[in-house]
């Protein structure tokens, strides 16, 4: 069974008792946001354990600057989805770098279930996109963060979001209706070869 | 815009945690926490790459806003001064489009260290480099040259070579009476005569400056110059001597 949580906001008492390195607080506020912070790396990796990698360093991270976080919740949120956002363009970037090595944690058995990849060939385009215009996808359309929330974790402005995340969704489309038809195509190849003649 | 299916079916992608690595990952949090020295230095709000690239962004835009007002700063600077480094590579930028910079600079050189009282050595030095660059042609330089090289005279006792002594040399072999008259004038010409002797000036003294002049004019202390009564100045050298404005440095 999936562990859910509640979409509860990150509060200012959250944020102090992370200042304070409360136990307590840190449980919470991974509650809160550690299913967001997964689907967002999964997103951007299509790869479930490399995700749930990237999570980890997140709250790595913010245990070890816990003291000198500044901001409400709102920036904590921010703050984590950055440091998610970075460890996926790390992991992208050593990807391409050596394409043919393997990631250093296999896969969890659950990994090749069909559950963790839903819709193969909508994740297919998406993974054609850059990897920004993925990130914003992802916040957009897969957790329906606000275009405010996406400049903030992005580094940009709210205008220059809205305007990245047209582009992204055209071009998300071109993609998906690219991989449809191929796959389409793939399949009614198969029924040919499969029919007696 | 994204279709309502499409905006459907990206929502679906949405995933949970795992109970087990929830559990998992909250235990090395939590232990991360433990182990984290109690009092971390202040950080922004950001993560850490985005900092360091805040940072690069911030050096470059000091960097750019630096070198505007280091070069404006460098502009009254002499050999020795700190920045002059900075001025020499401004001045060789500039050179490329405007060919006088060089001989400014030179001249303005010139002019600051015989403002500044400073030793001999160095105004004889700036006043070598403005006489190797200035040409002839350029009279409003050579004006300043001379008047600097006047105060020289009135300031230190020395009288450096006068600077269009060259141009009268190949005046009065062709005998132009007029030529003599540029920019010359009162400003120690009288100090060398047409056939080359020197003539004791009024500017004729044995300061230590003046030694130290005829020392870098090739005589030395008991040389000729020092001992006959001129000028210990380059003038009063031999025409085949080596003196410091020698038209060959010209460009």
């Amino acid at each position: 069974m999936a562990h859910t949580v509640s979409r509860r906001e990150i509060d200012s008492e959250l944020v102090d008792g992370i200042r304070e390195r409360s136990d307590t607080a840190f449980t919470t506020v991974y509650q809160l946001v550690a299913s967001d912070l997964l689907s967002f790396a999964f997103g951007m990796l299509r790869d479930r354990g490399a995700a749930e990698d990237a999570v980890q360093q997140a709250f790595l991270e913010l245990a070890r600057a816990a003291p000198g976080i500044e901001g409400d919740g709102r920036s904590l949120r921010a703050w984590l989805y950055r440091s998610v956002r970075f460890s996926c363009l790390d992991e992208i970037r050593r990807r391409k770098r050596h394409p043919e090595e393997p990631t250093e944690r296999l896969p969890d058995a659950g990994t090749s279930d069909p559950i963790d990849f839903p819709d193969p060939a909508l994740q297919a385009a998406l993974m054609d996109l850059s990897a920004r215009q993925r990130a914003i996808v992802v916040l957009r359309h897969v957790l329906g963060a606000s275009f405010d929330d996406i400049a903030e974790v992005m580094g940009s402005n709210r205008t220059a979001m809205y305007a990245a995340c047209a582009r992204a969704e055209r071009s998300l489309e071109r993609h998906l209706r690219a991989v449809e038809s191929a796959n389409h195509a793939a399949s009614q190849h198969v029924k040919g070869q499969g029919t007696p003649s | 815009m994204i279709d309502q299916s499409t905006t459907s079916r990206l929502r679906a992608l949405r995933i949970d945690v795992d109970p087990d690595v929830a559990e998992r990952q909250t235990a090395v949090m939590l232990s991360e926490l433990r182990a984290a020295p109690l009092v971390s230095p202040p950080v922004p709000v950001v993560a850490p790459r985005h900092a360091r690239r805040r940072l690069v962004a911030t050096l470059a835009a000091t960097f750019a806003l630096l070198v505007p007002v280091a070069a404006f700063a460098a502009e009254d600077t002499v050999p020795g001064d700190f920045l002059y480094p900075v001025k020499q590579s401004t001045e060789w930028a500039r050179s490329l489009v405007d060919h006088g910079v060089v001989q400014q600079h030179r001249v303005q050189e010139f002019e600051i260290v015989v403002d500044r009282g400073a030793p001999i050595a160095v105004i004889t030095d700036r006043f070598d480099a403005s006489v190797a660059a200035v040409d002839e042609q350029e009279f409003e330089l050579m004006r300043r040259v001379e008047e600097a090289r006047e105060r020289v005279r009135e300031r230190y006792g020395v009288d450096l070579a006068p600077i269009v002594s060259g141009a009268r040399d190949r005046d009065s072999s062709t005998g132009d009476p007029n030529s003599g008259n540029r920019g010359t004038s009162g400003s120690g010409s009288e100090s060398r005569s047409g056939d080359g002797t020197t003539e004791p000036t009024a500017a004729t003294t044995t300061t230590p400056a003046a030694e130290h002049q005829t020392d870098r004019s090739g005589s030395g202390p008991d040389g000729d110059a020092g001992t006959d009564g001129t000028t210990p100045t380059t003038a009063g050298q031999p025409e085949d001597a080596p003196t410091p404005r020698s038209g060959g440095d010209r460009p």
